[in-house]
Parts: structure tokens; sequence; C-alpha cells
């Protein structure tokens, strides 16, 4: 029985592939896509516990992604993984659920995506409107 | 006030010049009326009276006695009312009036005595009016002298004055021009030098500001492209782990890599910050506060290298900044102090206010100063401490001190240091002090 379903969202096949690997051995089960539009299409084909996007993405960008599938599931956890510095002033107004930027602290990102598994229904509903800022930065502390 | 001295000189020098030029005009003008008029008119009209008086001795016509009485005097009235400049001039005019009155009592004797005898001893009577006129003609030709004594004399003075002019001229002109050069130096002084060192600093900082935001581009997608292959290797290594055995040797290996890893990503996160730090986030922080935070949080690894970090006795000061940045940045400096010393020393935290130059404005400032024991940095070292990627240590990306100005820069102040090579370096970070009345 798997942990969860994670949709994973990069255009780089290295990472993808690694990812995929790590989370599969944290027993996770893997939907992997190669830009966004293919996340949205891998979205509508079945069930998503949560979402892991790169922004940097060709068709479909990550902003765009995500919007998308936060009009589709609202209540979807979507954690935003990115190379690109600066991005977490975007991301707490997008109220995403985390952010952390690439290279991934992997303990850490475990971490989060059981967190926000676990997140009660409640404080997803008061991040997305707006009553609580509760956009996690993920940061190694180095 | 030597500007007004100057004014005041030229201004008396230019009376002075005024006043001069009215006197040789007045002078000129006297020169031309005497000497044109009373000598030759006095000659003329004597030889005229002669003429008259001759008709008269010969004619025995009293017209022509009445034509030299009124002629006579009217010449006699003339000389009274001439006002000669010089004395000589004026006895010489006092003696030819006497001498006209004599020479009119002996025309009157003439004209009173009988015509016989006149008519007896014409040639007398000519002889006494020739003495009597030629008495008045020679006070004449004297007067004329007289005139000439003092067209020369004017002359003299008049060189004179135009010497004296052209010396008060020349003074004027000199002082003119240091009065020019004065007042050329302190305009350039006081506006031209500052407006230019203004442009100057402003042209520095767009130029610096321009590099910046260039090099904070390819530093975004420098570091766009090595996190991506970071991410790749890190999770591999991630799986790598779990798949090896504890005591595997690939795990000492995975280790290793792991933290050269970890080694790349600081230097991509210091490039970036760097090349932009974030933007602070402002709010008003007691000082004293921060450095109390920084030593609390520092003192402990300090005591393991039995360096002293404490905190001199401060008044309190308000500043306007990021106290996450502004943290990082005195901590950046106590690691520096702590490598500094090495082992065994004193690191004192300290804040003072006083009026210091920000942004080229002088404005009161909250110093916060880290002073250390330390070896003090040698001058070699000094001329490129603000370079980034410059470092003295084996581990560092040679960032700290180039991130620390930056942020320092951000909120308006300026991080500077003083040394003594051996004795210990104080770093002290400026920022605009925030009086209680301004919130």
């Amino acid at each position: 029985m798997a942990k969860g379903i994670i949709l994973l969202a990069d255009d780089d096949e290295e990472v993808l592939a690694a990812l995929d690997g790590v989370f599969r051995s944290e027993g996770y089960e893997v939907i992997v896509a190669r830009n966004g539009r293919e996340a949205i299409a891998r979205f509508y084909e079945g069930h998503i516990d949560i979402a892991l996007i790169d922004l940097n993405m060709p068709v479909k960008g990550g902003w765009e992604t995500f919007e998308r599938l936060t009009t589709i599931h609202p209540l979807l956890p979507i954690i935003v993984i990115t190379a690109r510095p600066y991005q977490y002033p975007l991301a707490v107004a997008a109220r995403v659920g985390a952010l952390m930027e690439k290279p991934l602290d992997l303990v850490l990102l475990l971490q989060a995506i059981q967190d926000l598994l676990d997140e009660p229904i409640e404080q997803r509903l008061s991040r997305l409107t707006g009553k609580r800022t509760i956009t996690r930065y993920l940061q190694t502390p180095v | 006030m030597v500007i007004l001295l100057l004014a005041a000189i030229i201004v008396g020098s230019a009376a002075v010049t005024w006043r001069q030029v009215r006197s040789l005009r007045r002078h000129f003008s006297s020169v031309r009326i005497e000497s044109f008029r009373i000598a030759d008119y006095l000659q003329a009209n004597v030889l005229d009276l002669n003429a008259t008086l001759l008709q008269f001795v010969l004619g025995h016509d009293p017209r022509n006695w009445q034509k030299f009485l009124l002629n006579s005097k009217a010449l006699d009235l003339w000389l009274e009312q001439q006002r000669p400049s010089t004395p000589p001039e004026r006895e010489d005019l006092a003696r030819i009036r006497s001498k006209l009155m004599a020479y009119r009592a002996e025309a009157r004797t003439i004209a009173t005595s009988d015509d016989d005898s006149r008519q007896a001893d014409v040639l007398a009577v000519l002889s006494k009016i020739e003495g009597a006129s030629q008495q008045l003609l020679s006070l004449g030709y004297e007067l004329a002298s007289a005139h000439r004594t003092a067209a020369a004399q004017l002359i003299d003075a008049s060189q004179k004055a135009l010497t004296l002019l052209q010396q008060v001229i020349f003074t004027a002109l000199v002082l003119l021009m240091i009065l020019s050069a004065w007042a050329i130096t302190i305009v350039y002084r006081e506006m031209i030098a500052p407006m230019r060192l203004k442009l100057v600093e402003s042209r520095l900082t767009i130029e610096r500001q321009e590099k910046l935001a260039s090099l904070g581009v390819l530093a975004a997608g420098v570091a766009h492209e090595i996190r991506n292959p970071l991410t790749a290797i890190k999770a591999r290594l991630f799986t790598l782990k779990k798949a090896v055995g504890e005591r595997s040797t690939a795990l000492r290996d995975a280790y290793v890599i792991e933290r050269e890893i970890g080694r790349l990503e600081r230097i991509v996160r210091d490039v970036l910050l760097f090349a932009r730090p974030a933007e602070p986030r402002s709010q008003l922080i007691s000082a004293v506060v921060l450095l109390r935070e920084v030593a609390d949080l520092m003192r402990g690894q300090m005591e393991k290298s039995n360096i002293t970090l404490t905190i001199a006795p401060s008044a309190n000061a308000t500043v306007r900044g990021d106290p996450d940045q502004l943290k990082q940045v005195l901590l950046n400096l106590v690691r520096n102090a702590a490598e500094s010393i090495g082992e065994c020393g004193q690191i004192t935290l300290r804040l003072r206010t006083e009026r210091t130059s920000l942004s080229g404005r002088p404005l009161e400032a909250a110093i916060l100063e880290v002073e250390d024991t330390g070896k003090g940095i040698s001058a070699e070292v000094q001329k490129r401490l603000f370079d980034p990627f410059y470092t003295t240590k084996s581990a560092g990306t040679g960032l700290g001190l180039s991130i620390a100005a930056r942020i320092v820069e951000q909120h308006g102040g300026a991080l500077r240091y003083q040394t003594e090579f051996g004795h210990g370096t104080t770093f002290r970070i400026a920022l605009p002090l925030i009086v209680p009345q301004a919130f």
C-alpha cells in the first residue's frame, strides 16, 4: 500500500528519474510528467494526493500549471520545486503549500510531503482563502 | 570679509581716479581761459586805448576822450572779473589794475592840460602815453609768462596725475583679477566641486547597480543550470546511501560527495546573495537587542576557542532594517573576528551614535561595532578585502564580506573597518539613526 500518489512534473529527465527513484524508495507511487500540459493530463487520468511542480517547463510553465491544477482541485497540496532563485514572494502570493529551491534537501522535502498529506482540510482551506499564510519556505540550514 | 575689503579698495580707487580726472579737466579749462584771454585781451585793449588817446591828443575830439574813458573802465571791470588760478597770476593782475589806474590818471592829466601846452609838446605827451602803456604791456607780458609757468606746472601735475591714474588703474585691475580668481575659486570649491563629486558618485553607483543587475541575471541563469544537475546527483546519492550497507566504504564516499555538493550549494547561494540580496523586510529594531541576540547565538561557539564575547555598555539606538539580514551581517563579522583570533582572545560588540557621511550626506548614525584582538589585516589583504571571491581562508567562497557590505548598503548604511596589523580589527556597521520623534 503506497503512502500516497505524487504527481512529479519536471522537464529535466535526470531530475525526474532520480526523484522518481527517491520517492518510490520511500514508499510513494509516482506519476511523472515532462511539462505542464502533461501534468494536467495525468491529473485528469487518476487520483493524485500531492503534486510537485518545477517552474521552468516547456509548453506550459510551472505557475500556469499550478493555477490550472488549483482551479481543478483547490484542495490539492502542491509543492513548487525550482532551480530559479527569488521565487518565494511569488509563491506566497499564489498561496502555494511549500516552495523548495533546488538542489533539494530530500529529508526536508519528504517531511514536507508527509506534513502536507497529513494537513487537516481546515488548514488547507484557510490557506486557500488567505486567512493564513502558510507557504513554507523549505531551506537547508547551511 | 576679504571680498568686501577688496571691493572697498576697488571702489576707493575708482573714486580717487574720478577725482583726479575731474581736477585735471578743471585745470585744463582754467588754463585755456586764462592763457588765451587775459594776456591777449589786455594787450589788444591797451593798444586800442593808446590809439584812442593818441587820436584825442591829435584831434582834440572829446568823443575820443569819452571813448577812451569808456574803454578803460570796461577794461578795468573786465580785469576785476578775472579769477586766475595761481598766486603769481593773481599778483600780476593786481599790479596790472594798479598800473591801469596810473595809466588812466596820466591820460586824465594829458586831457585836462590846455590845448596849447598839449600841442607844444606832442612828442612829450606821446612819450608819456607810451611810457604808461609800456608798463601795462610789460605787465601783460609778465602775466602771459605767469600763465606759461602755470601751464608748465599744470602739465607737470597732469603728468604726475596721469602716472597716478595709471597706477590706480593697474592696481584696480590686479585687485579685480585677484577678486575674480578668489570668487571663481570659492564658487568652484563650494558649489561646482561638490556637484561634480556627487555626479561622479551617482555615475559610479549607477554603473555599479547596472553591473550588479547584469550579474543578478547571469547568476540566476547559472544557478538554474547548476542546480538541476545537483538535484539529480543529490537524489541519486540519497538512494545510493540507502542501497549500500552502513559499513561499506561506498557510504564514506557518499558522505564526501554529499559534503562537496553542500559546498557547491553554498557557492551558488552566496553568488545569488551577492548578485541580488533579498529585499530587506524593514522594521524598527533596537540595535542593542540585535547585538545581544548575536552575542547569545555565538557565545557558546566562541567559548570552545577560549574567545570571550562581550557587549560593551552602550546606550540604545533605534534603526530601521531587516533583523534577519542585519543579524546575518553581524554573525559573519563575529565569525571572521573569531577566525582572525584563532585561540584565546576577546571580541567586543559595541553600539554608539555619531554623525557620519552616509550615501554622500552627513547623517546621525548608529554604529554597531565588532572589535577583535586578532591578527589584524595586512595592507595587501586590505586592498582586496571587499572583492568578491577573494578569501584568505581554506574553506569559503570569499563572498561573505561582499554580501555583508551589499546588505548594509541596501539598508542605506555603510560597512567600514579599522585595523592594526598584529593587534586587531574593528568592523563598523553604520546605519541611519531613527530618532524617537520620527515614529
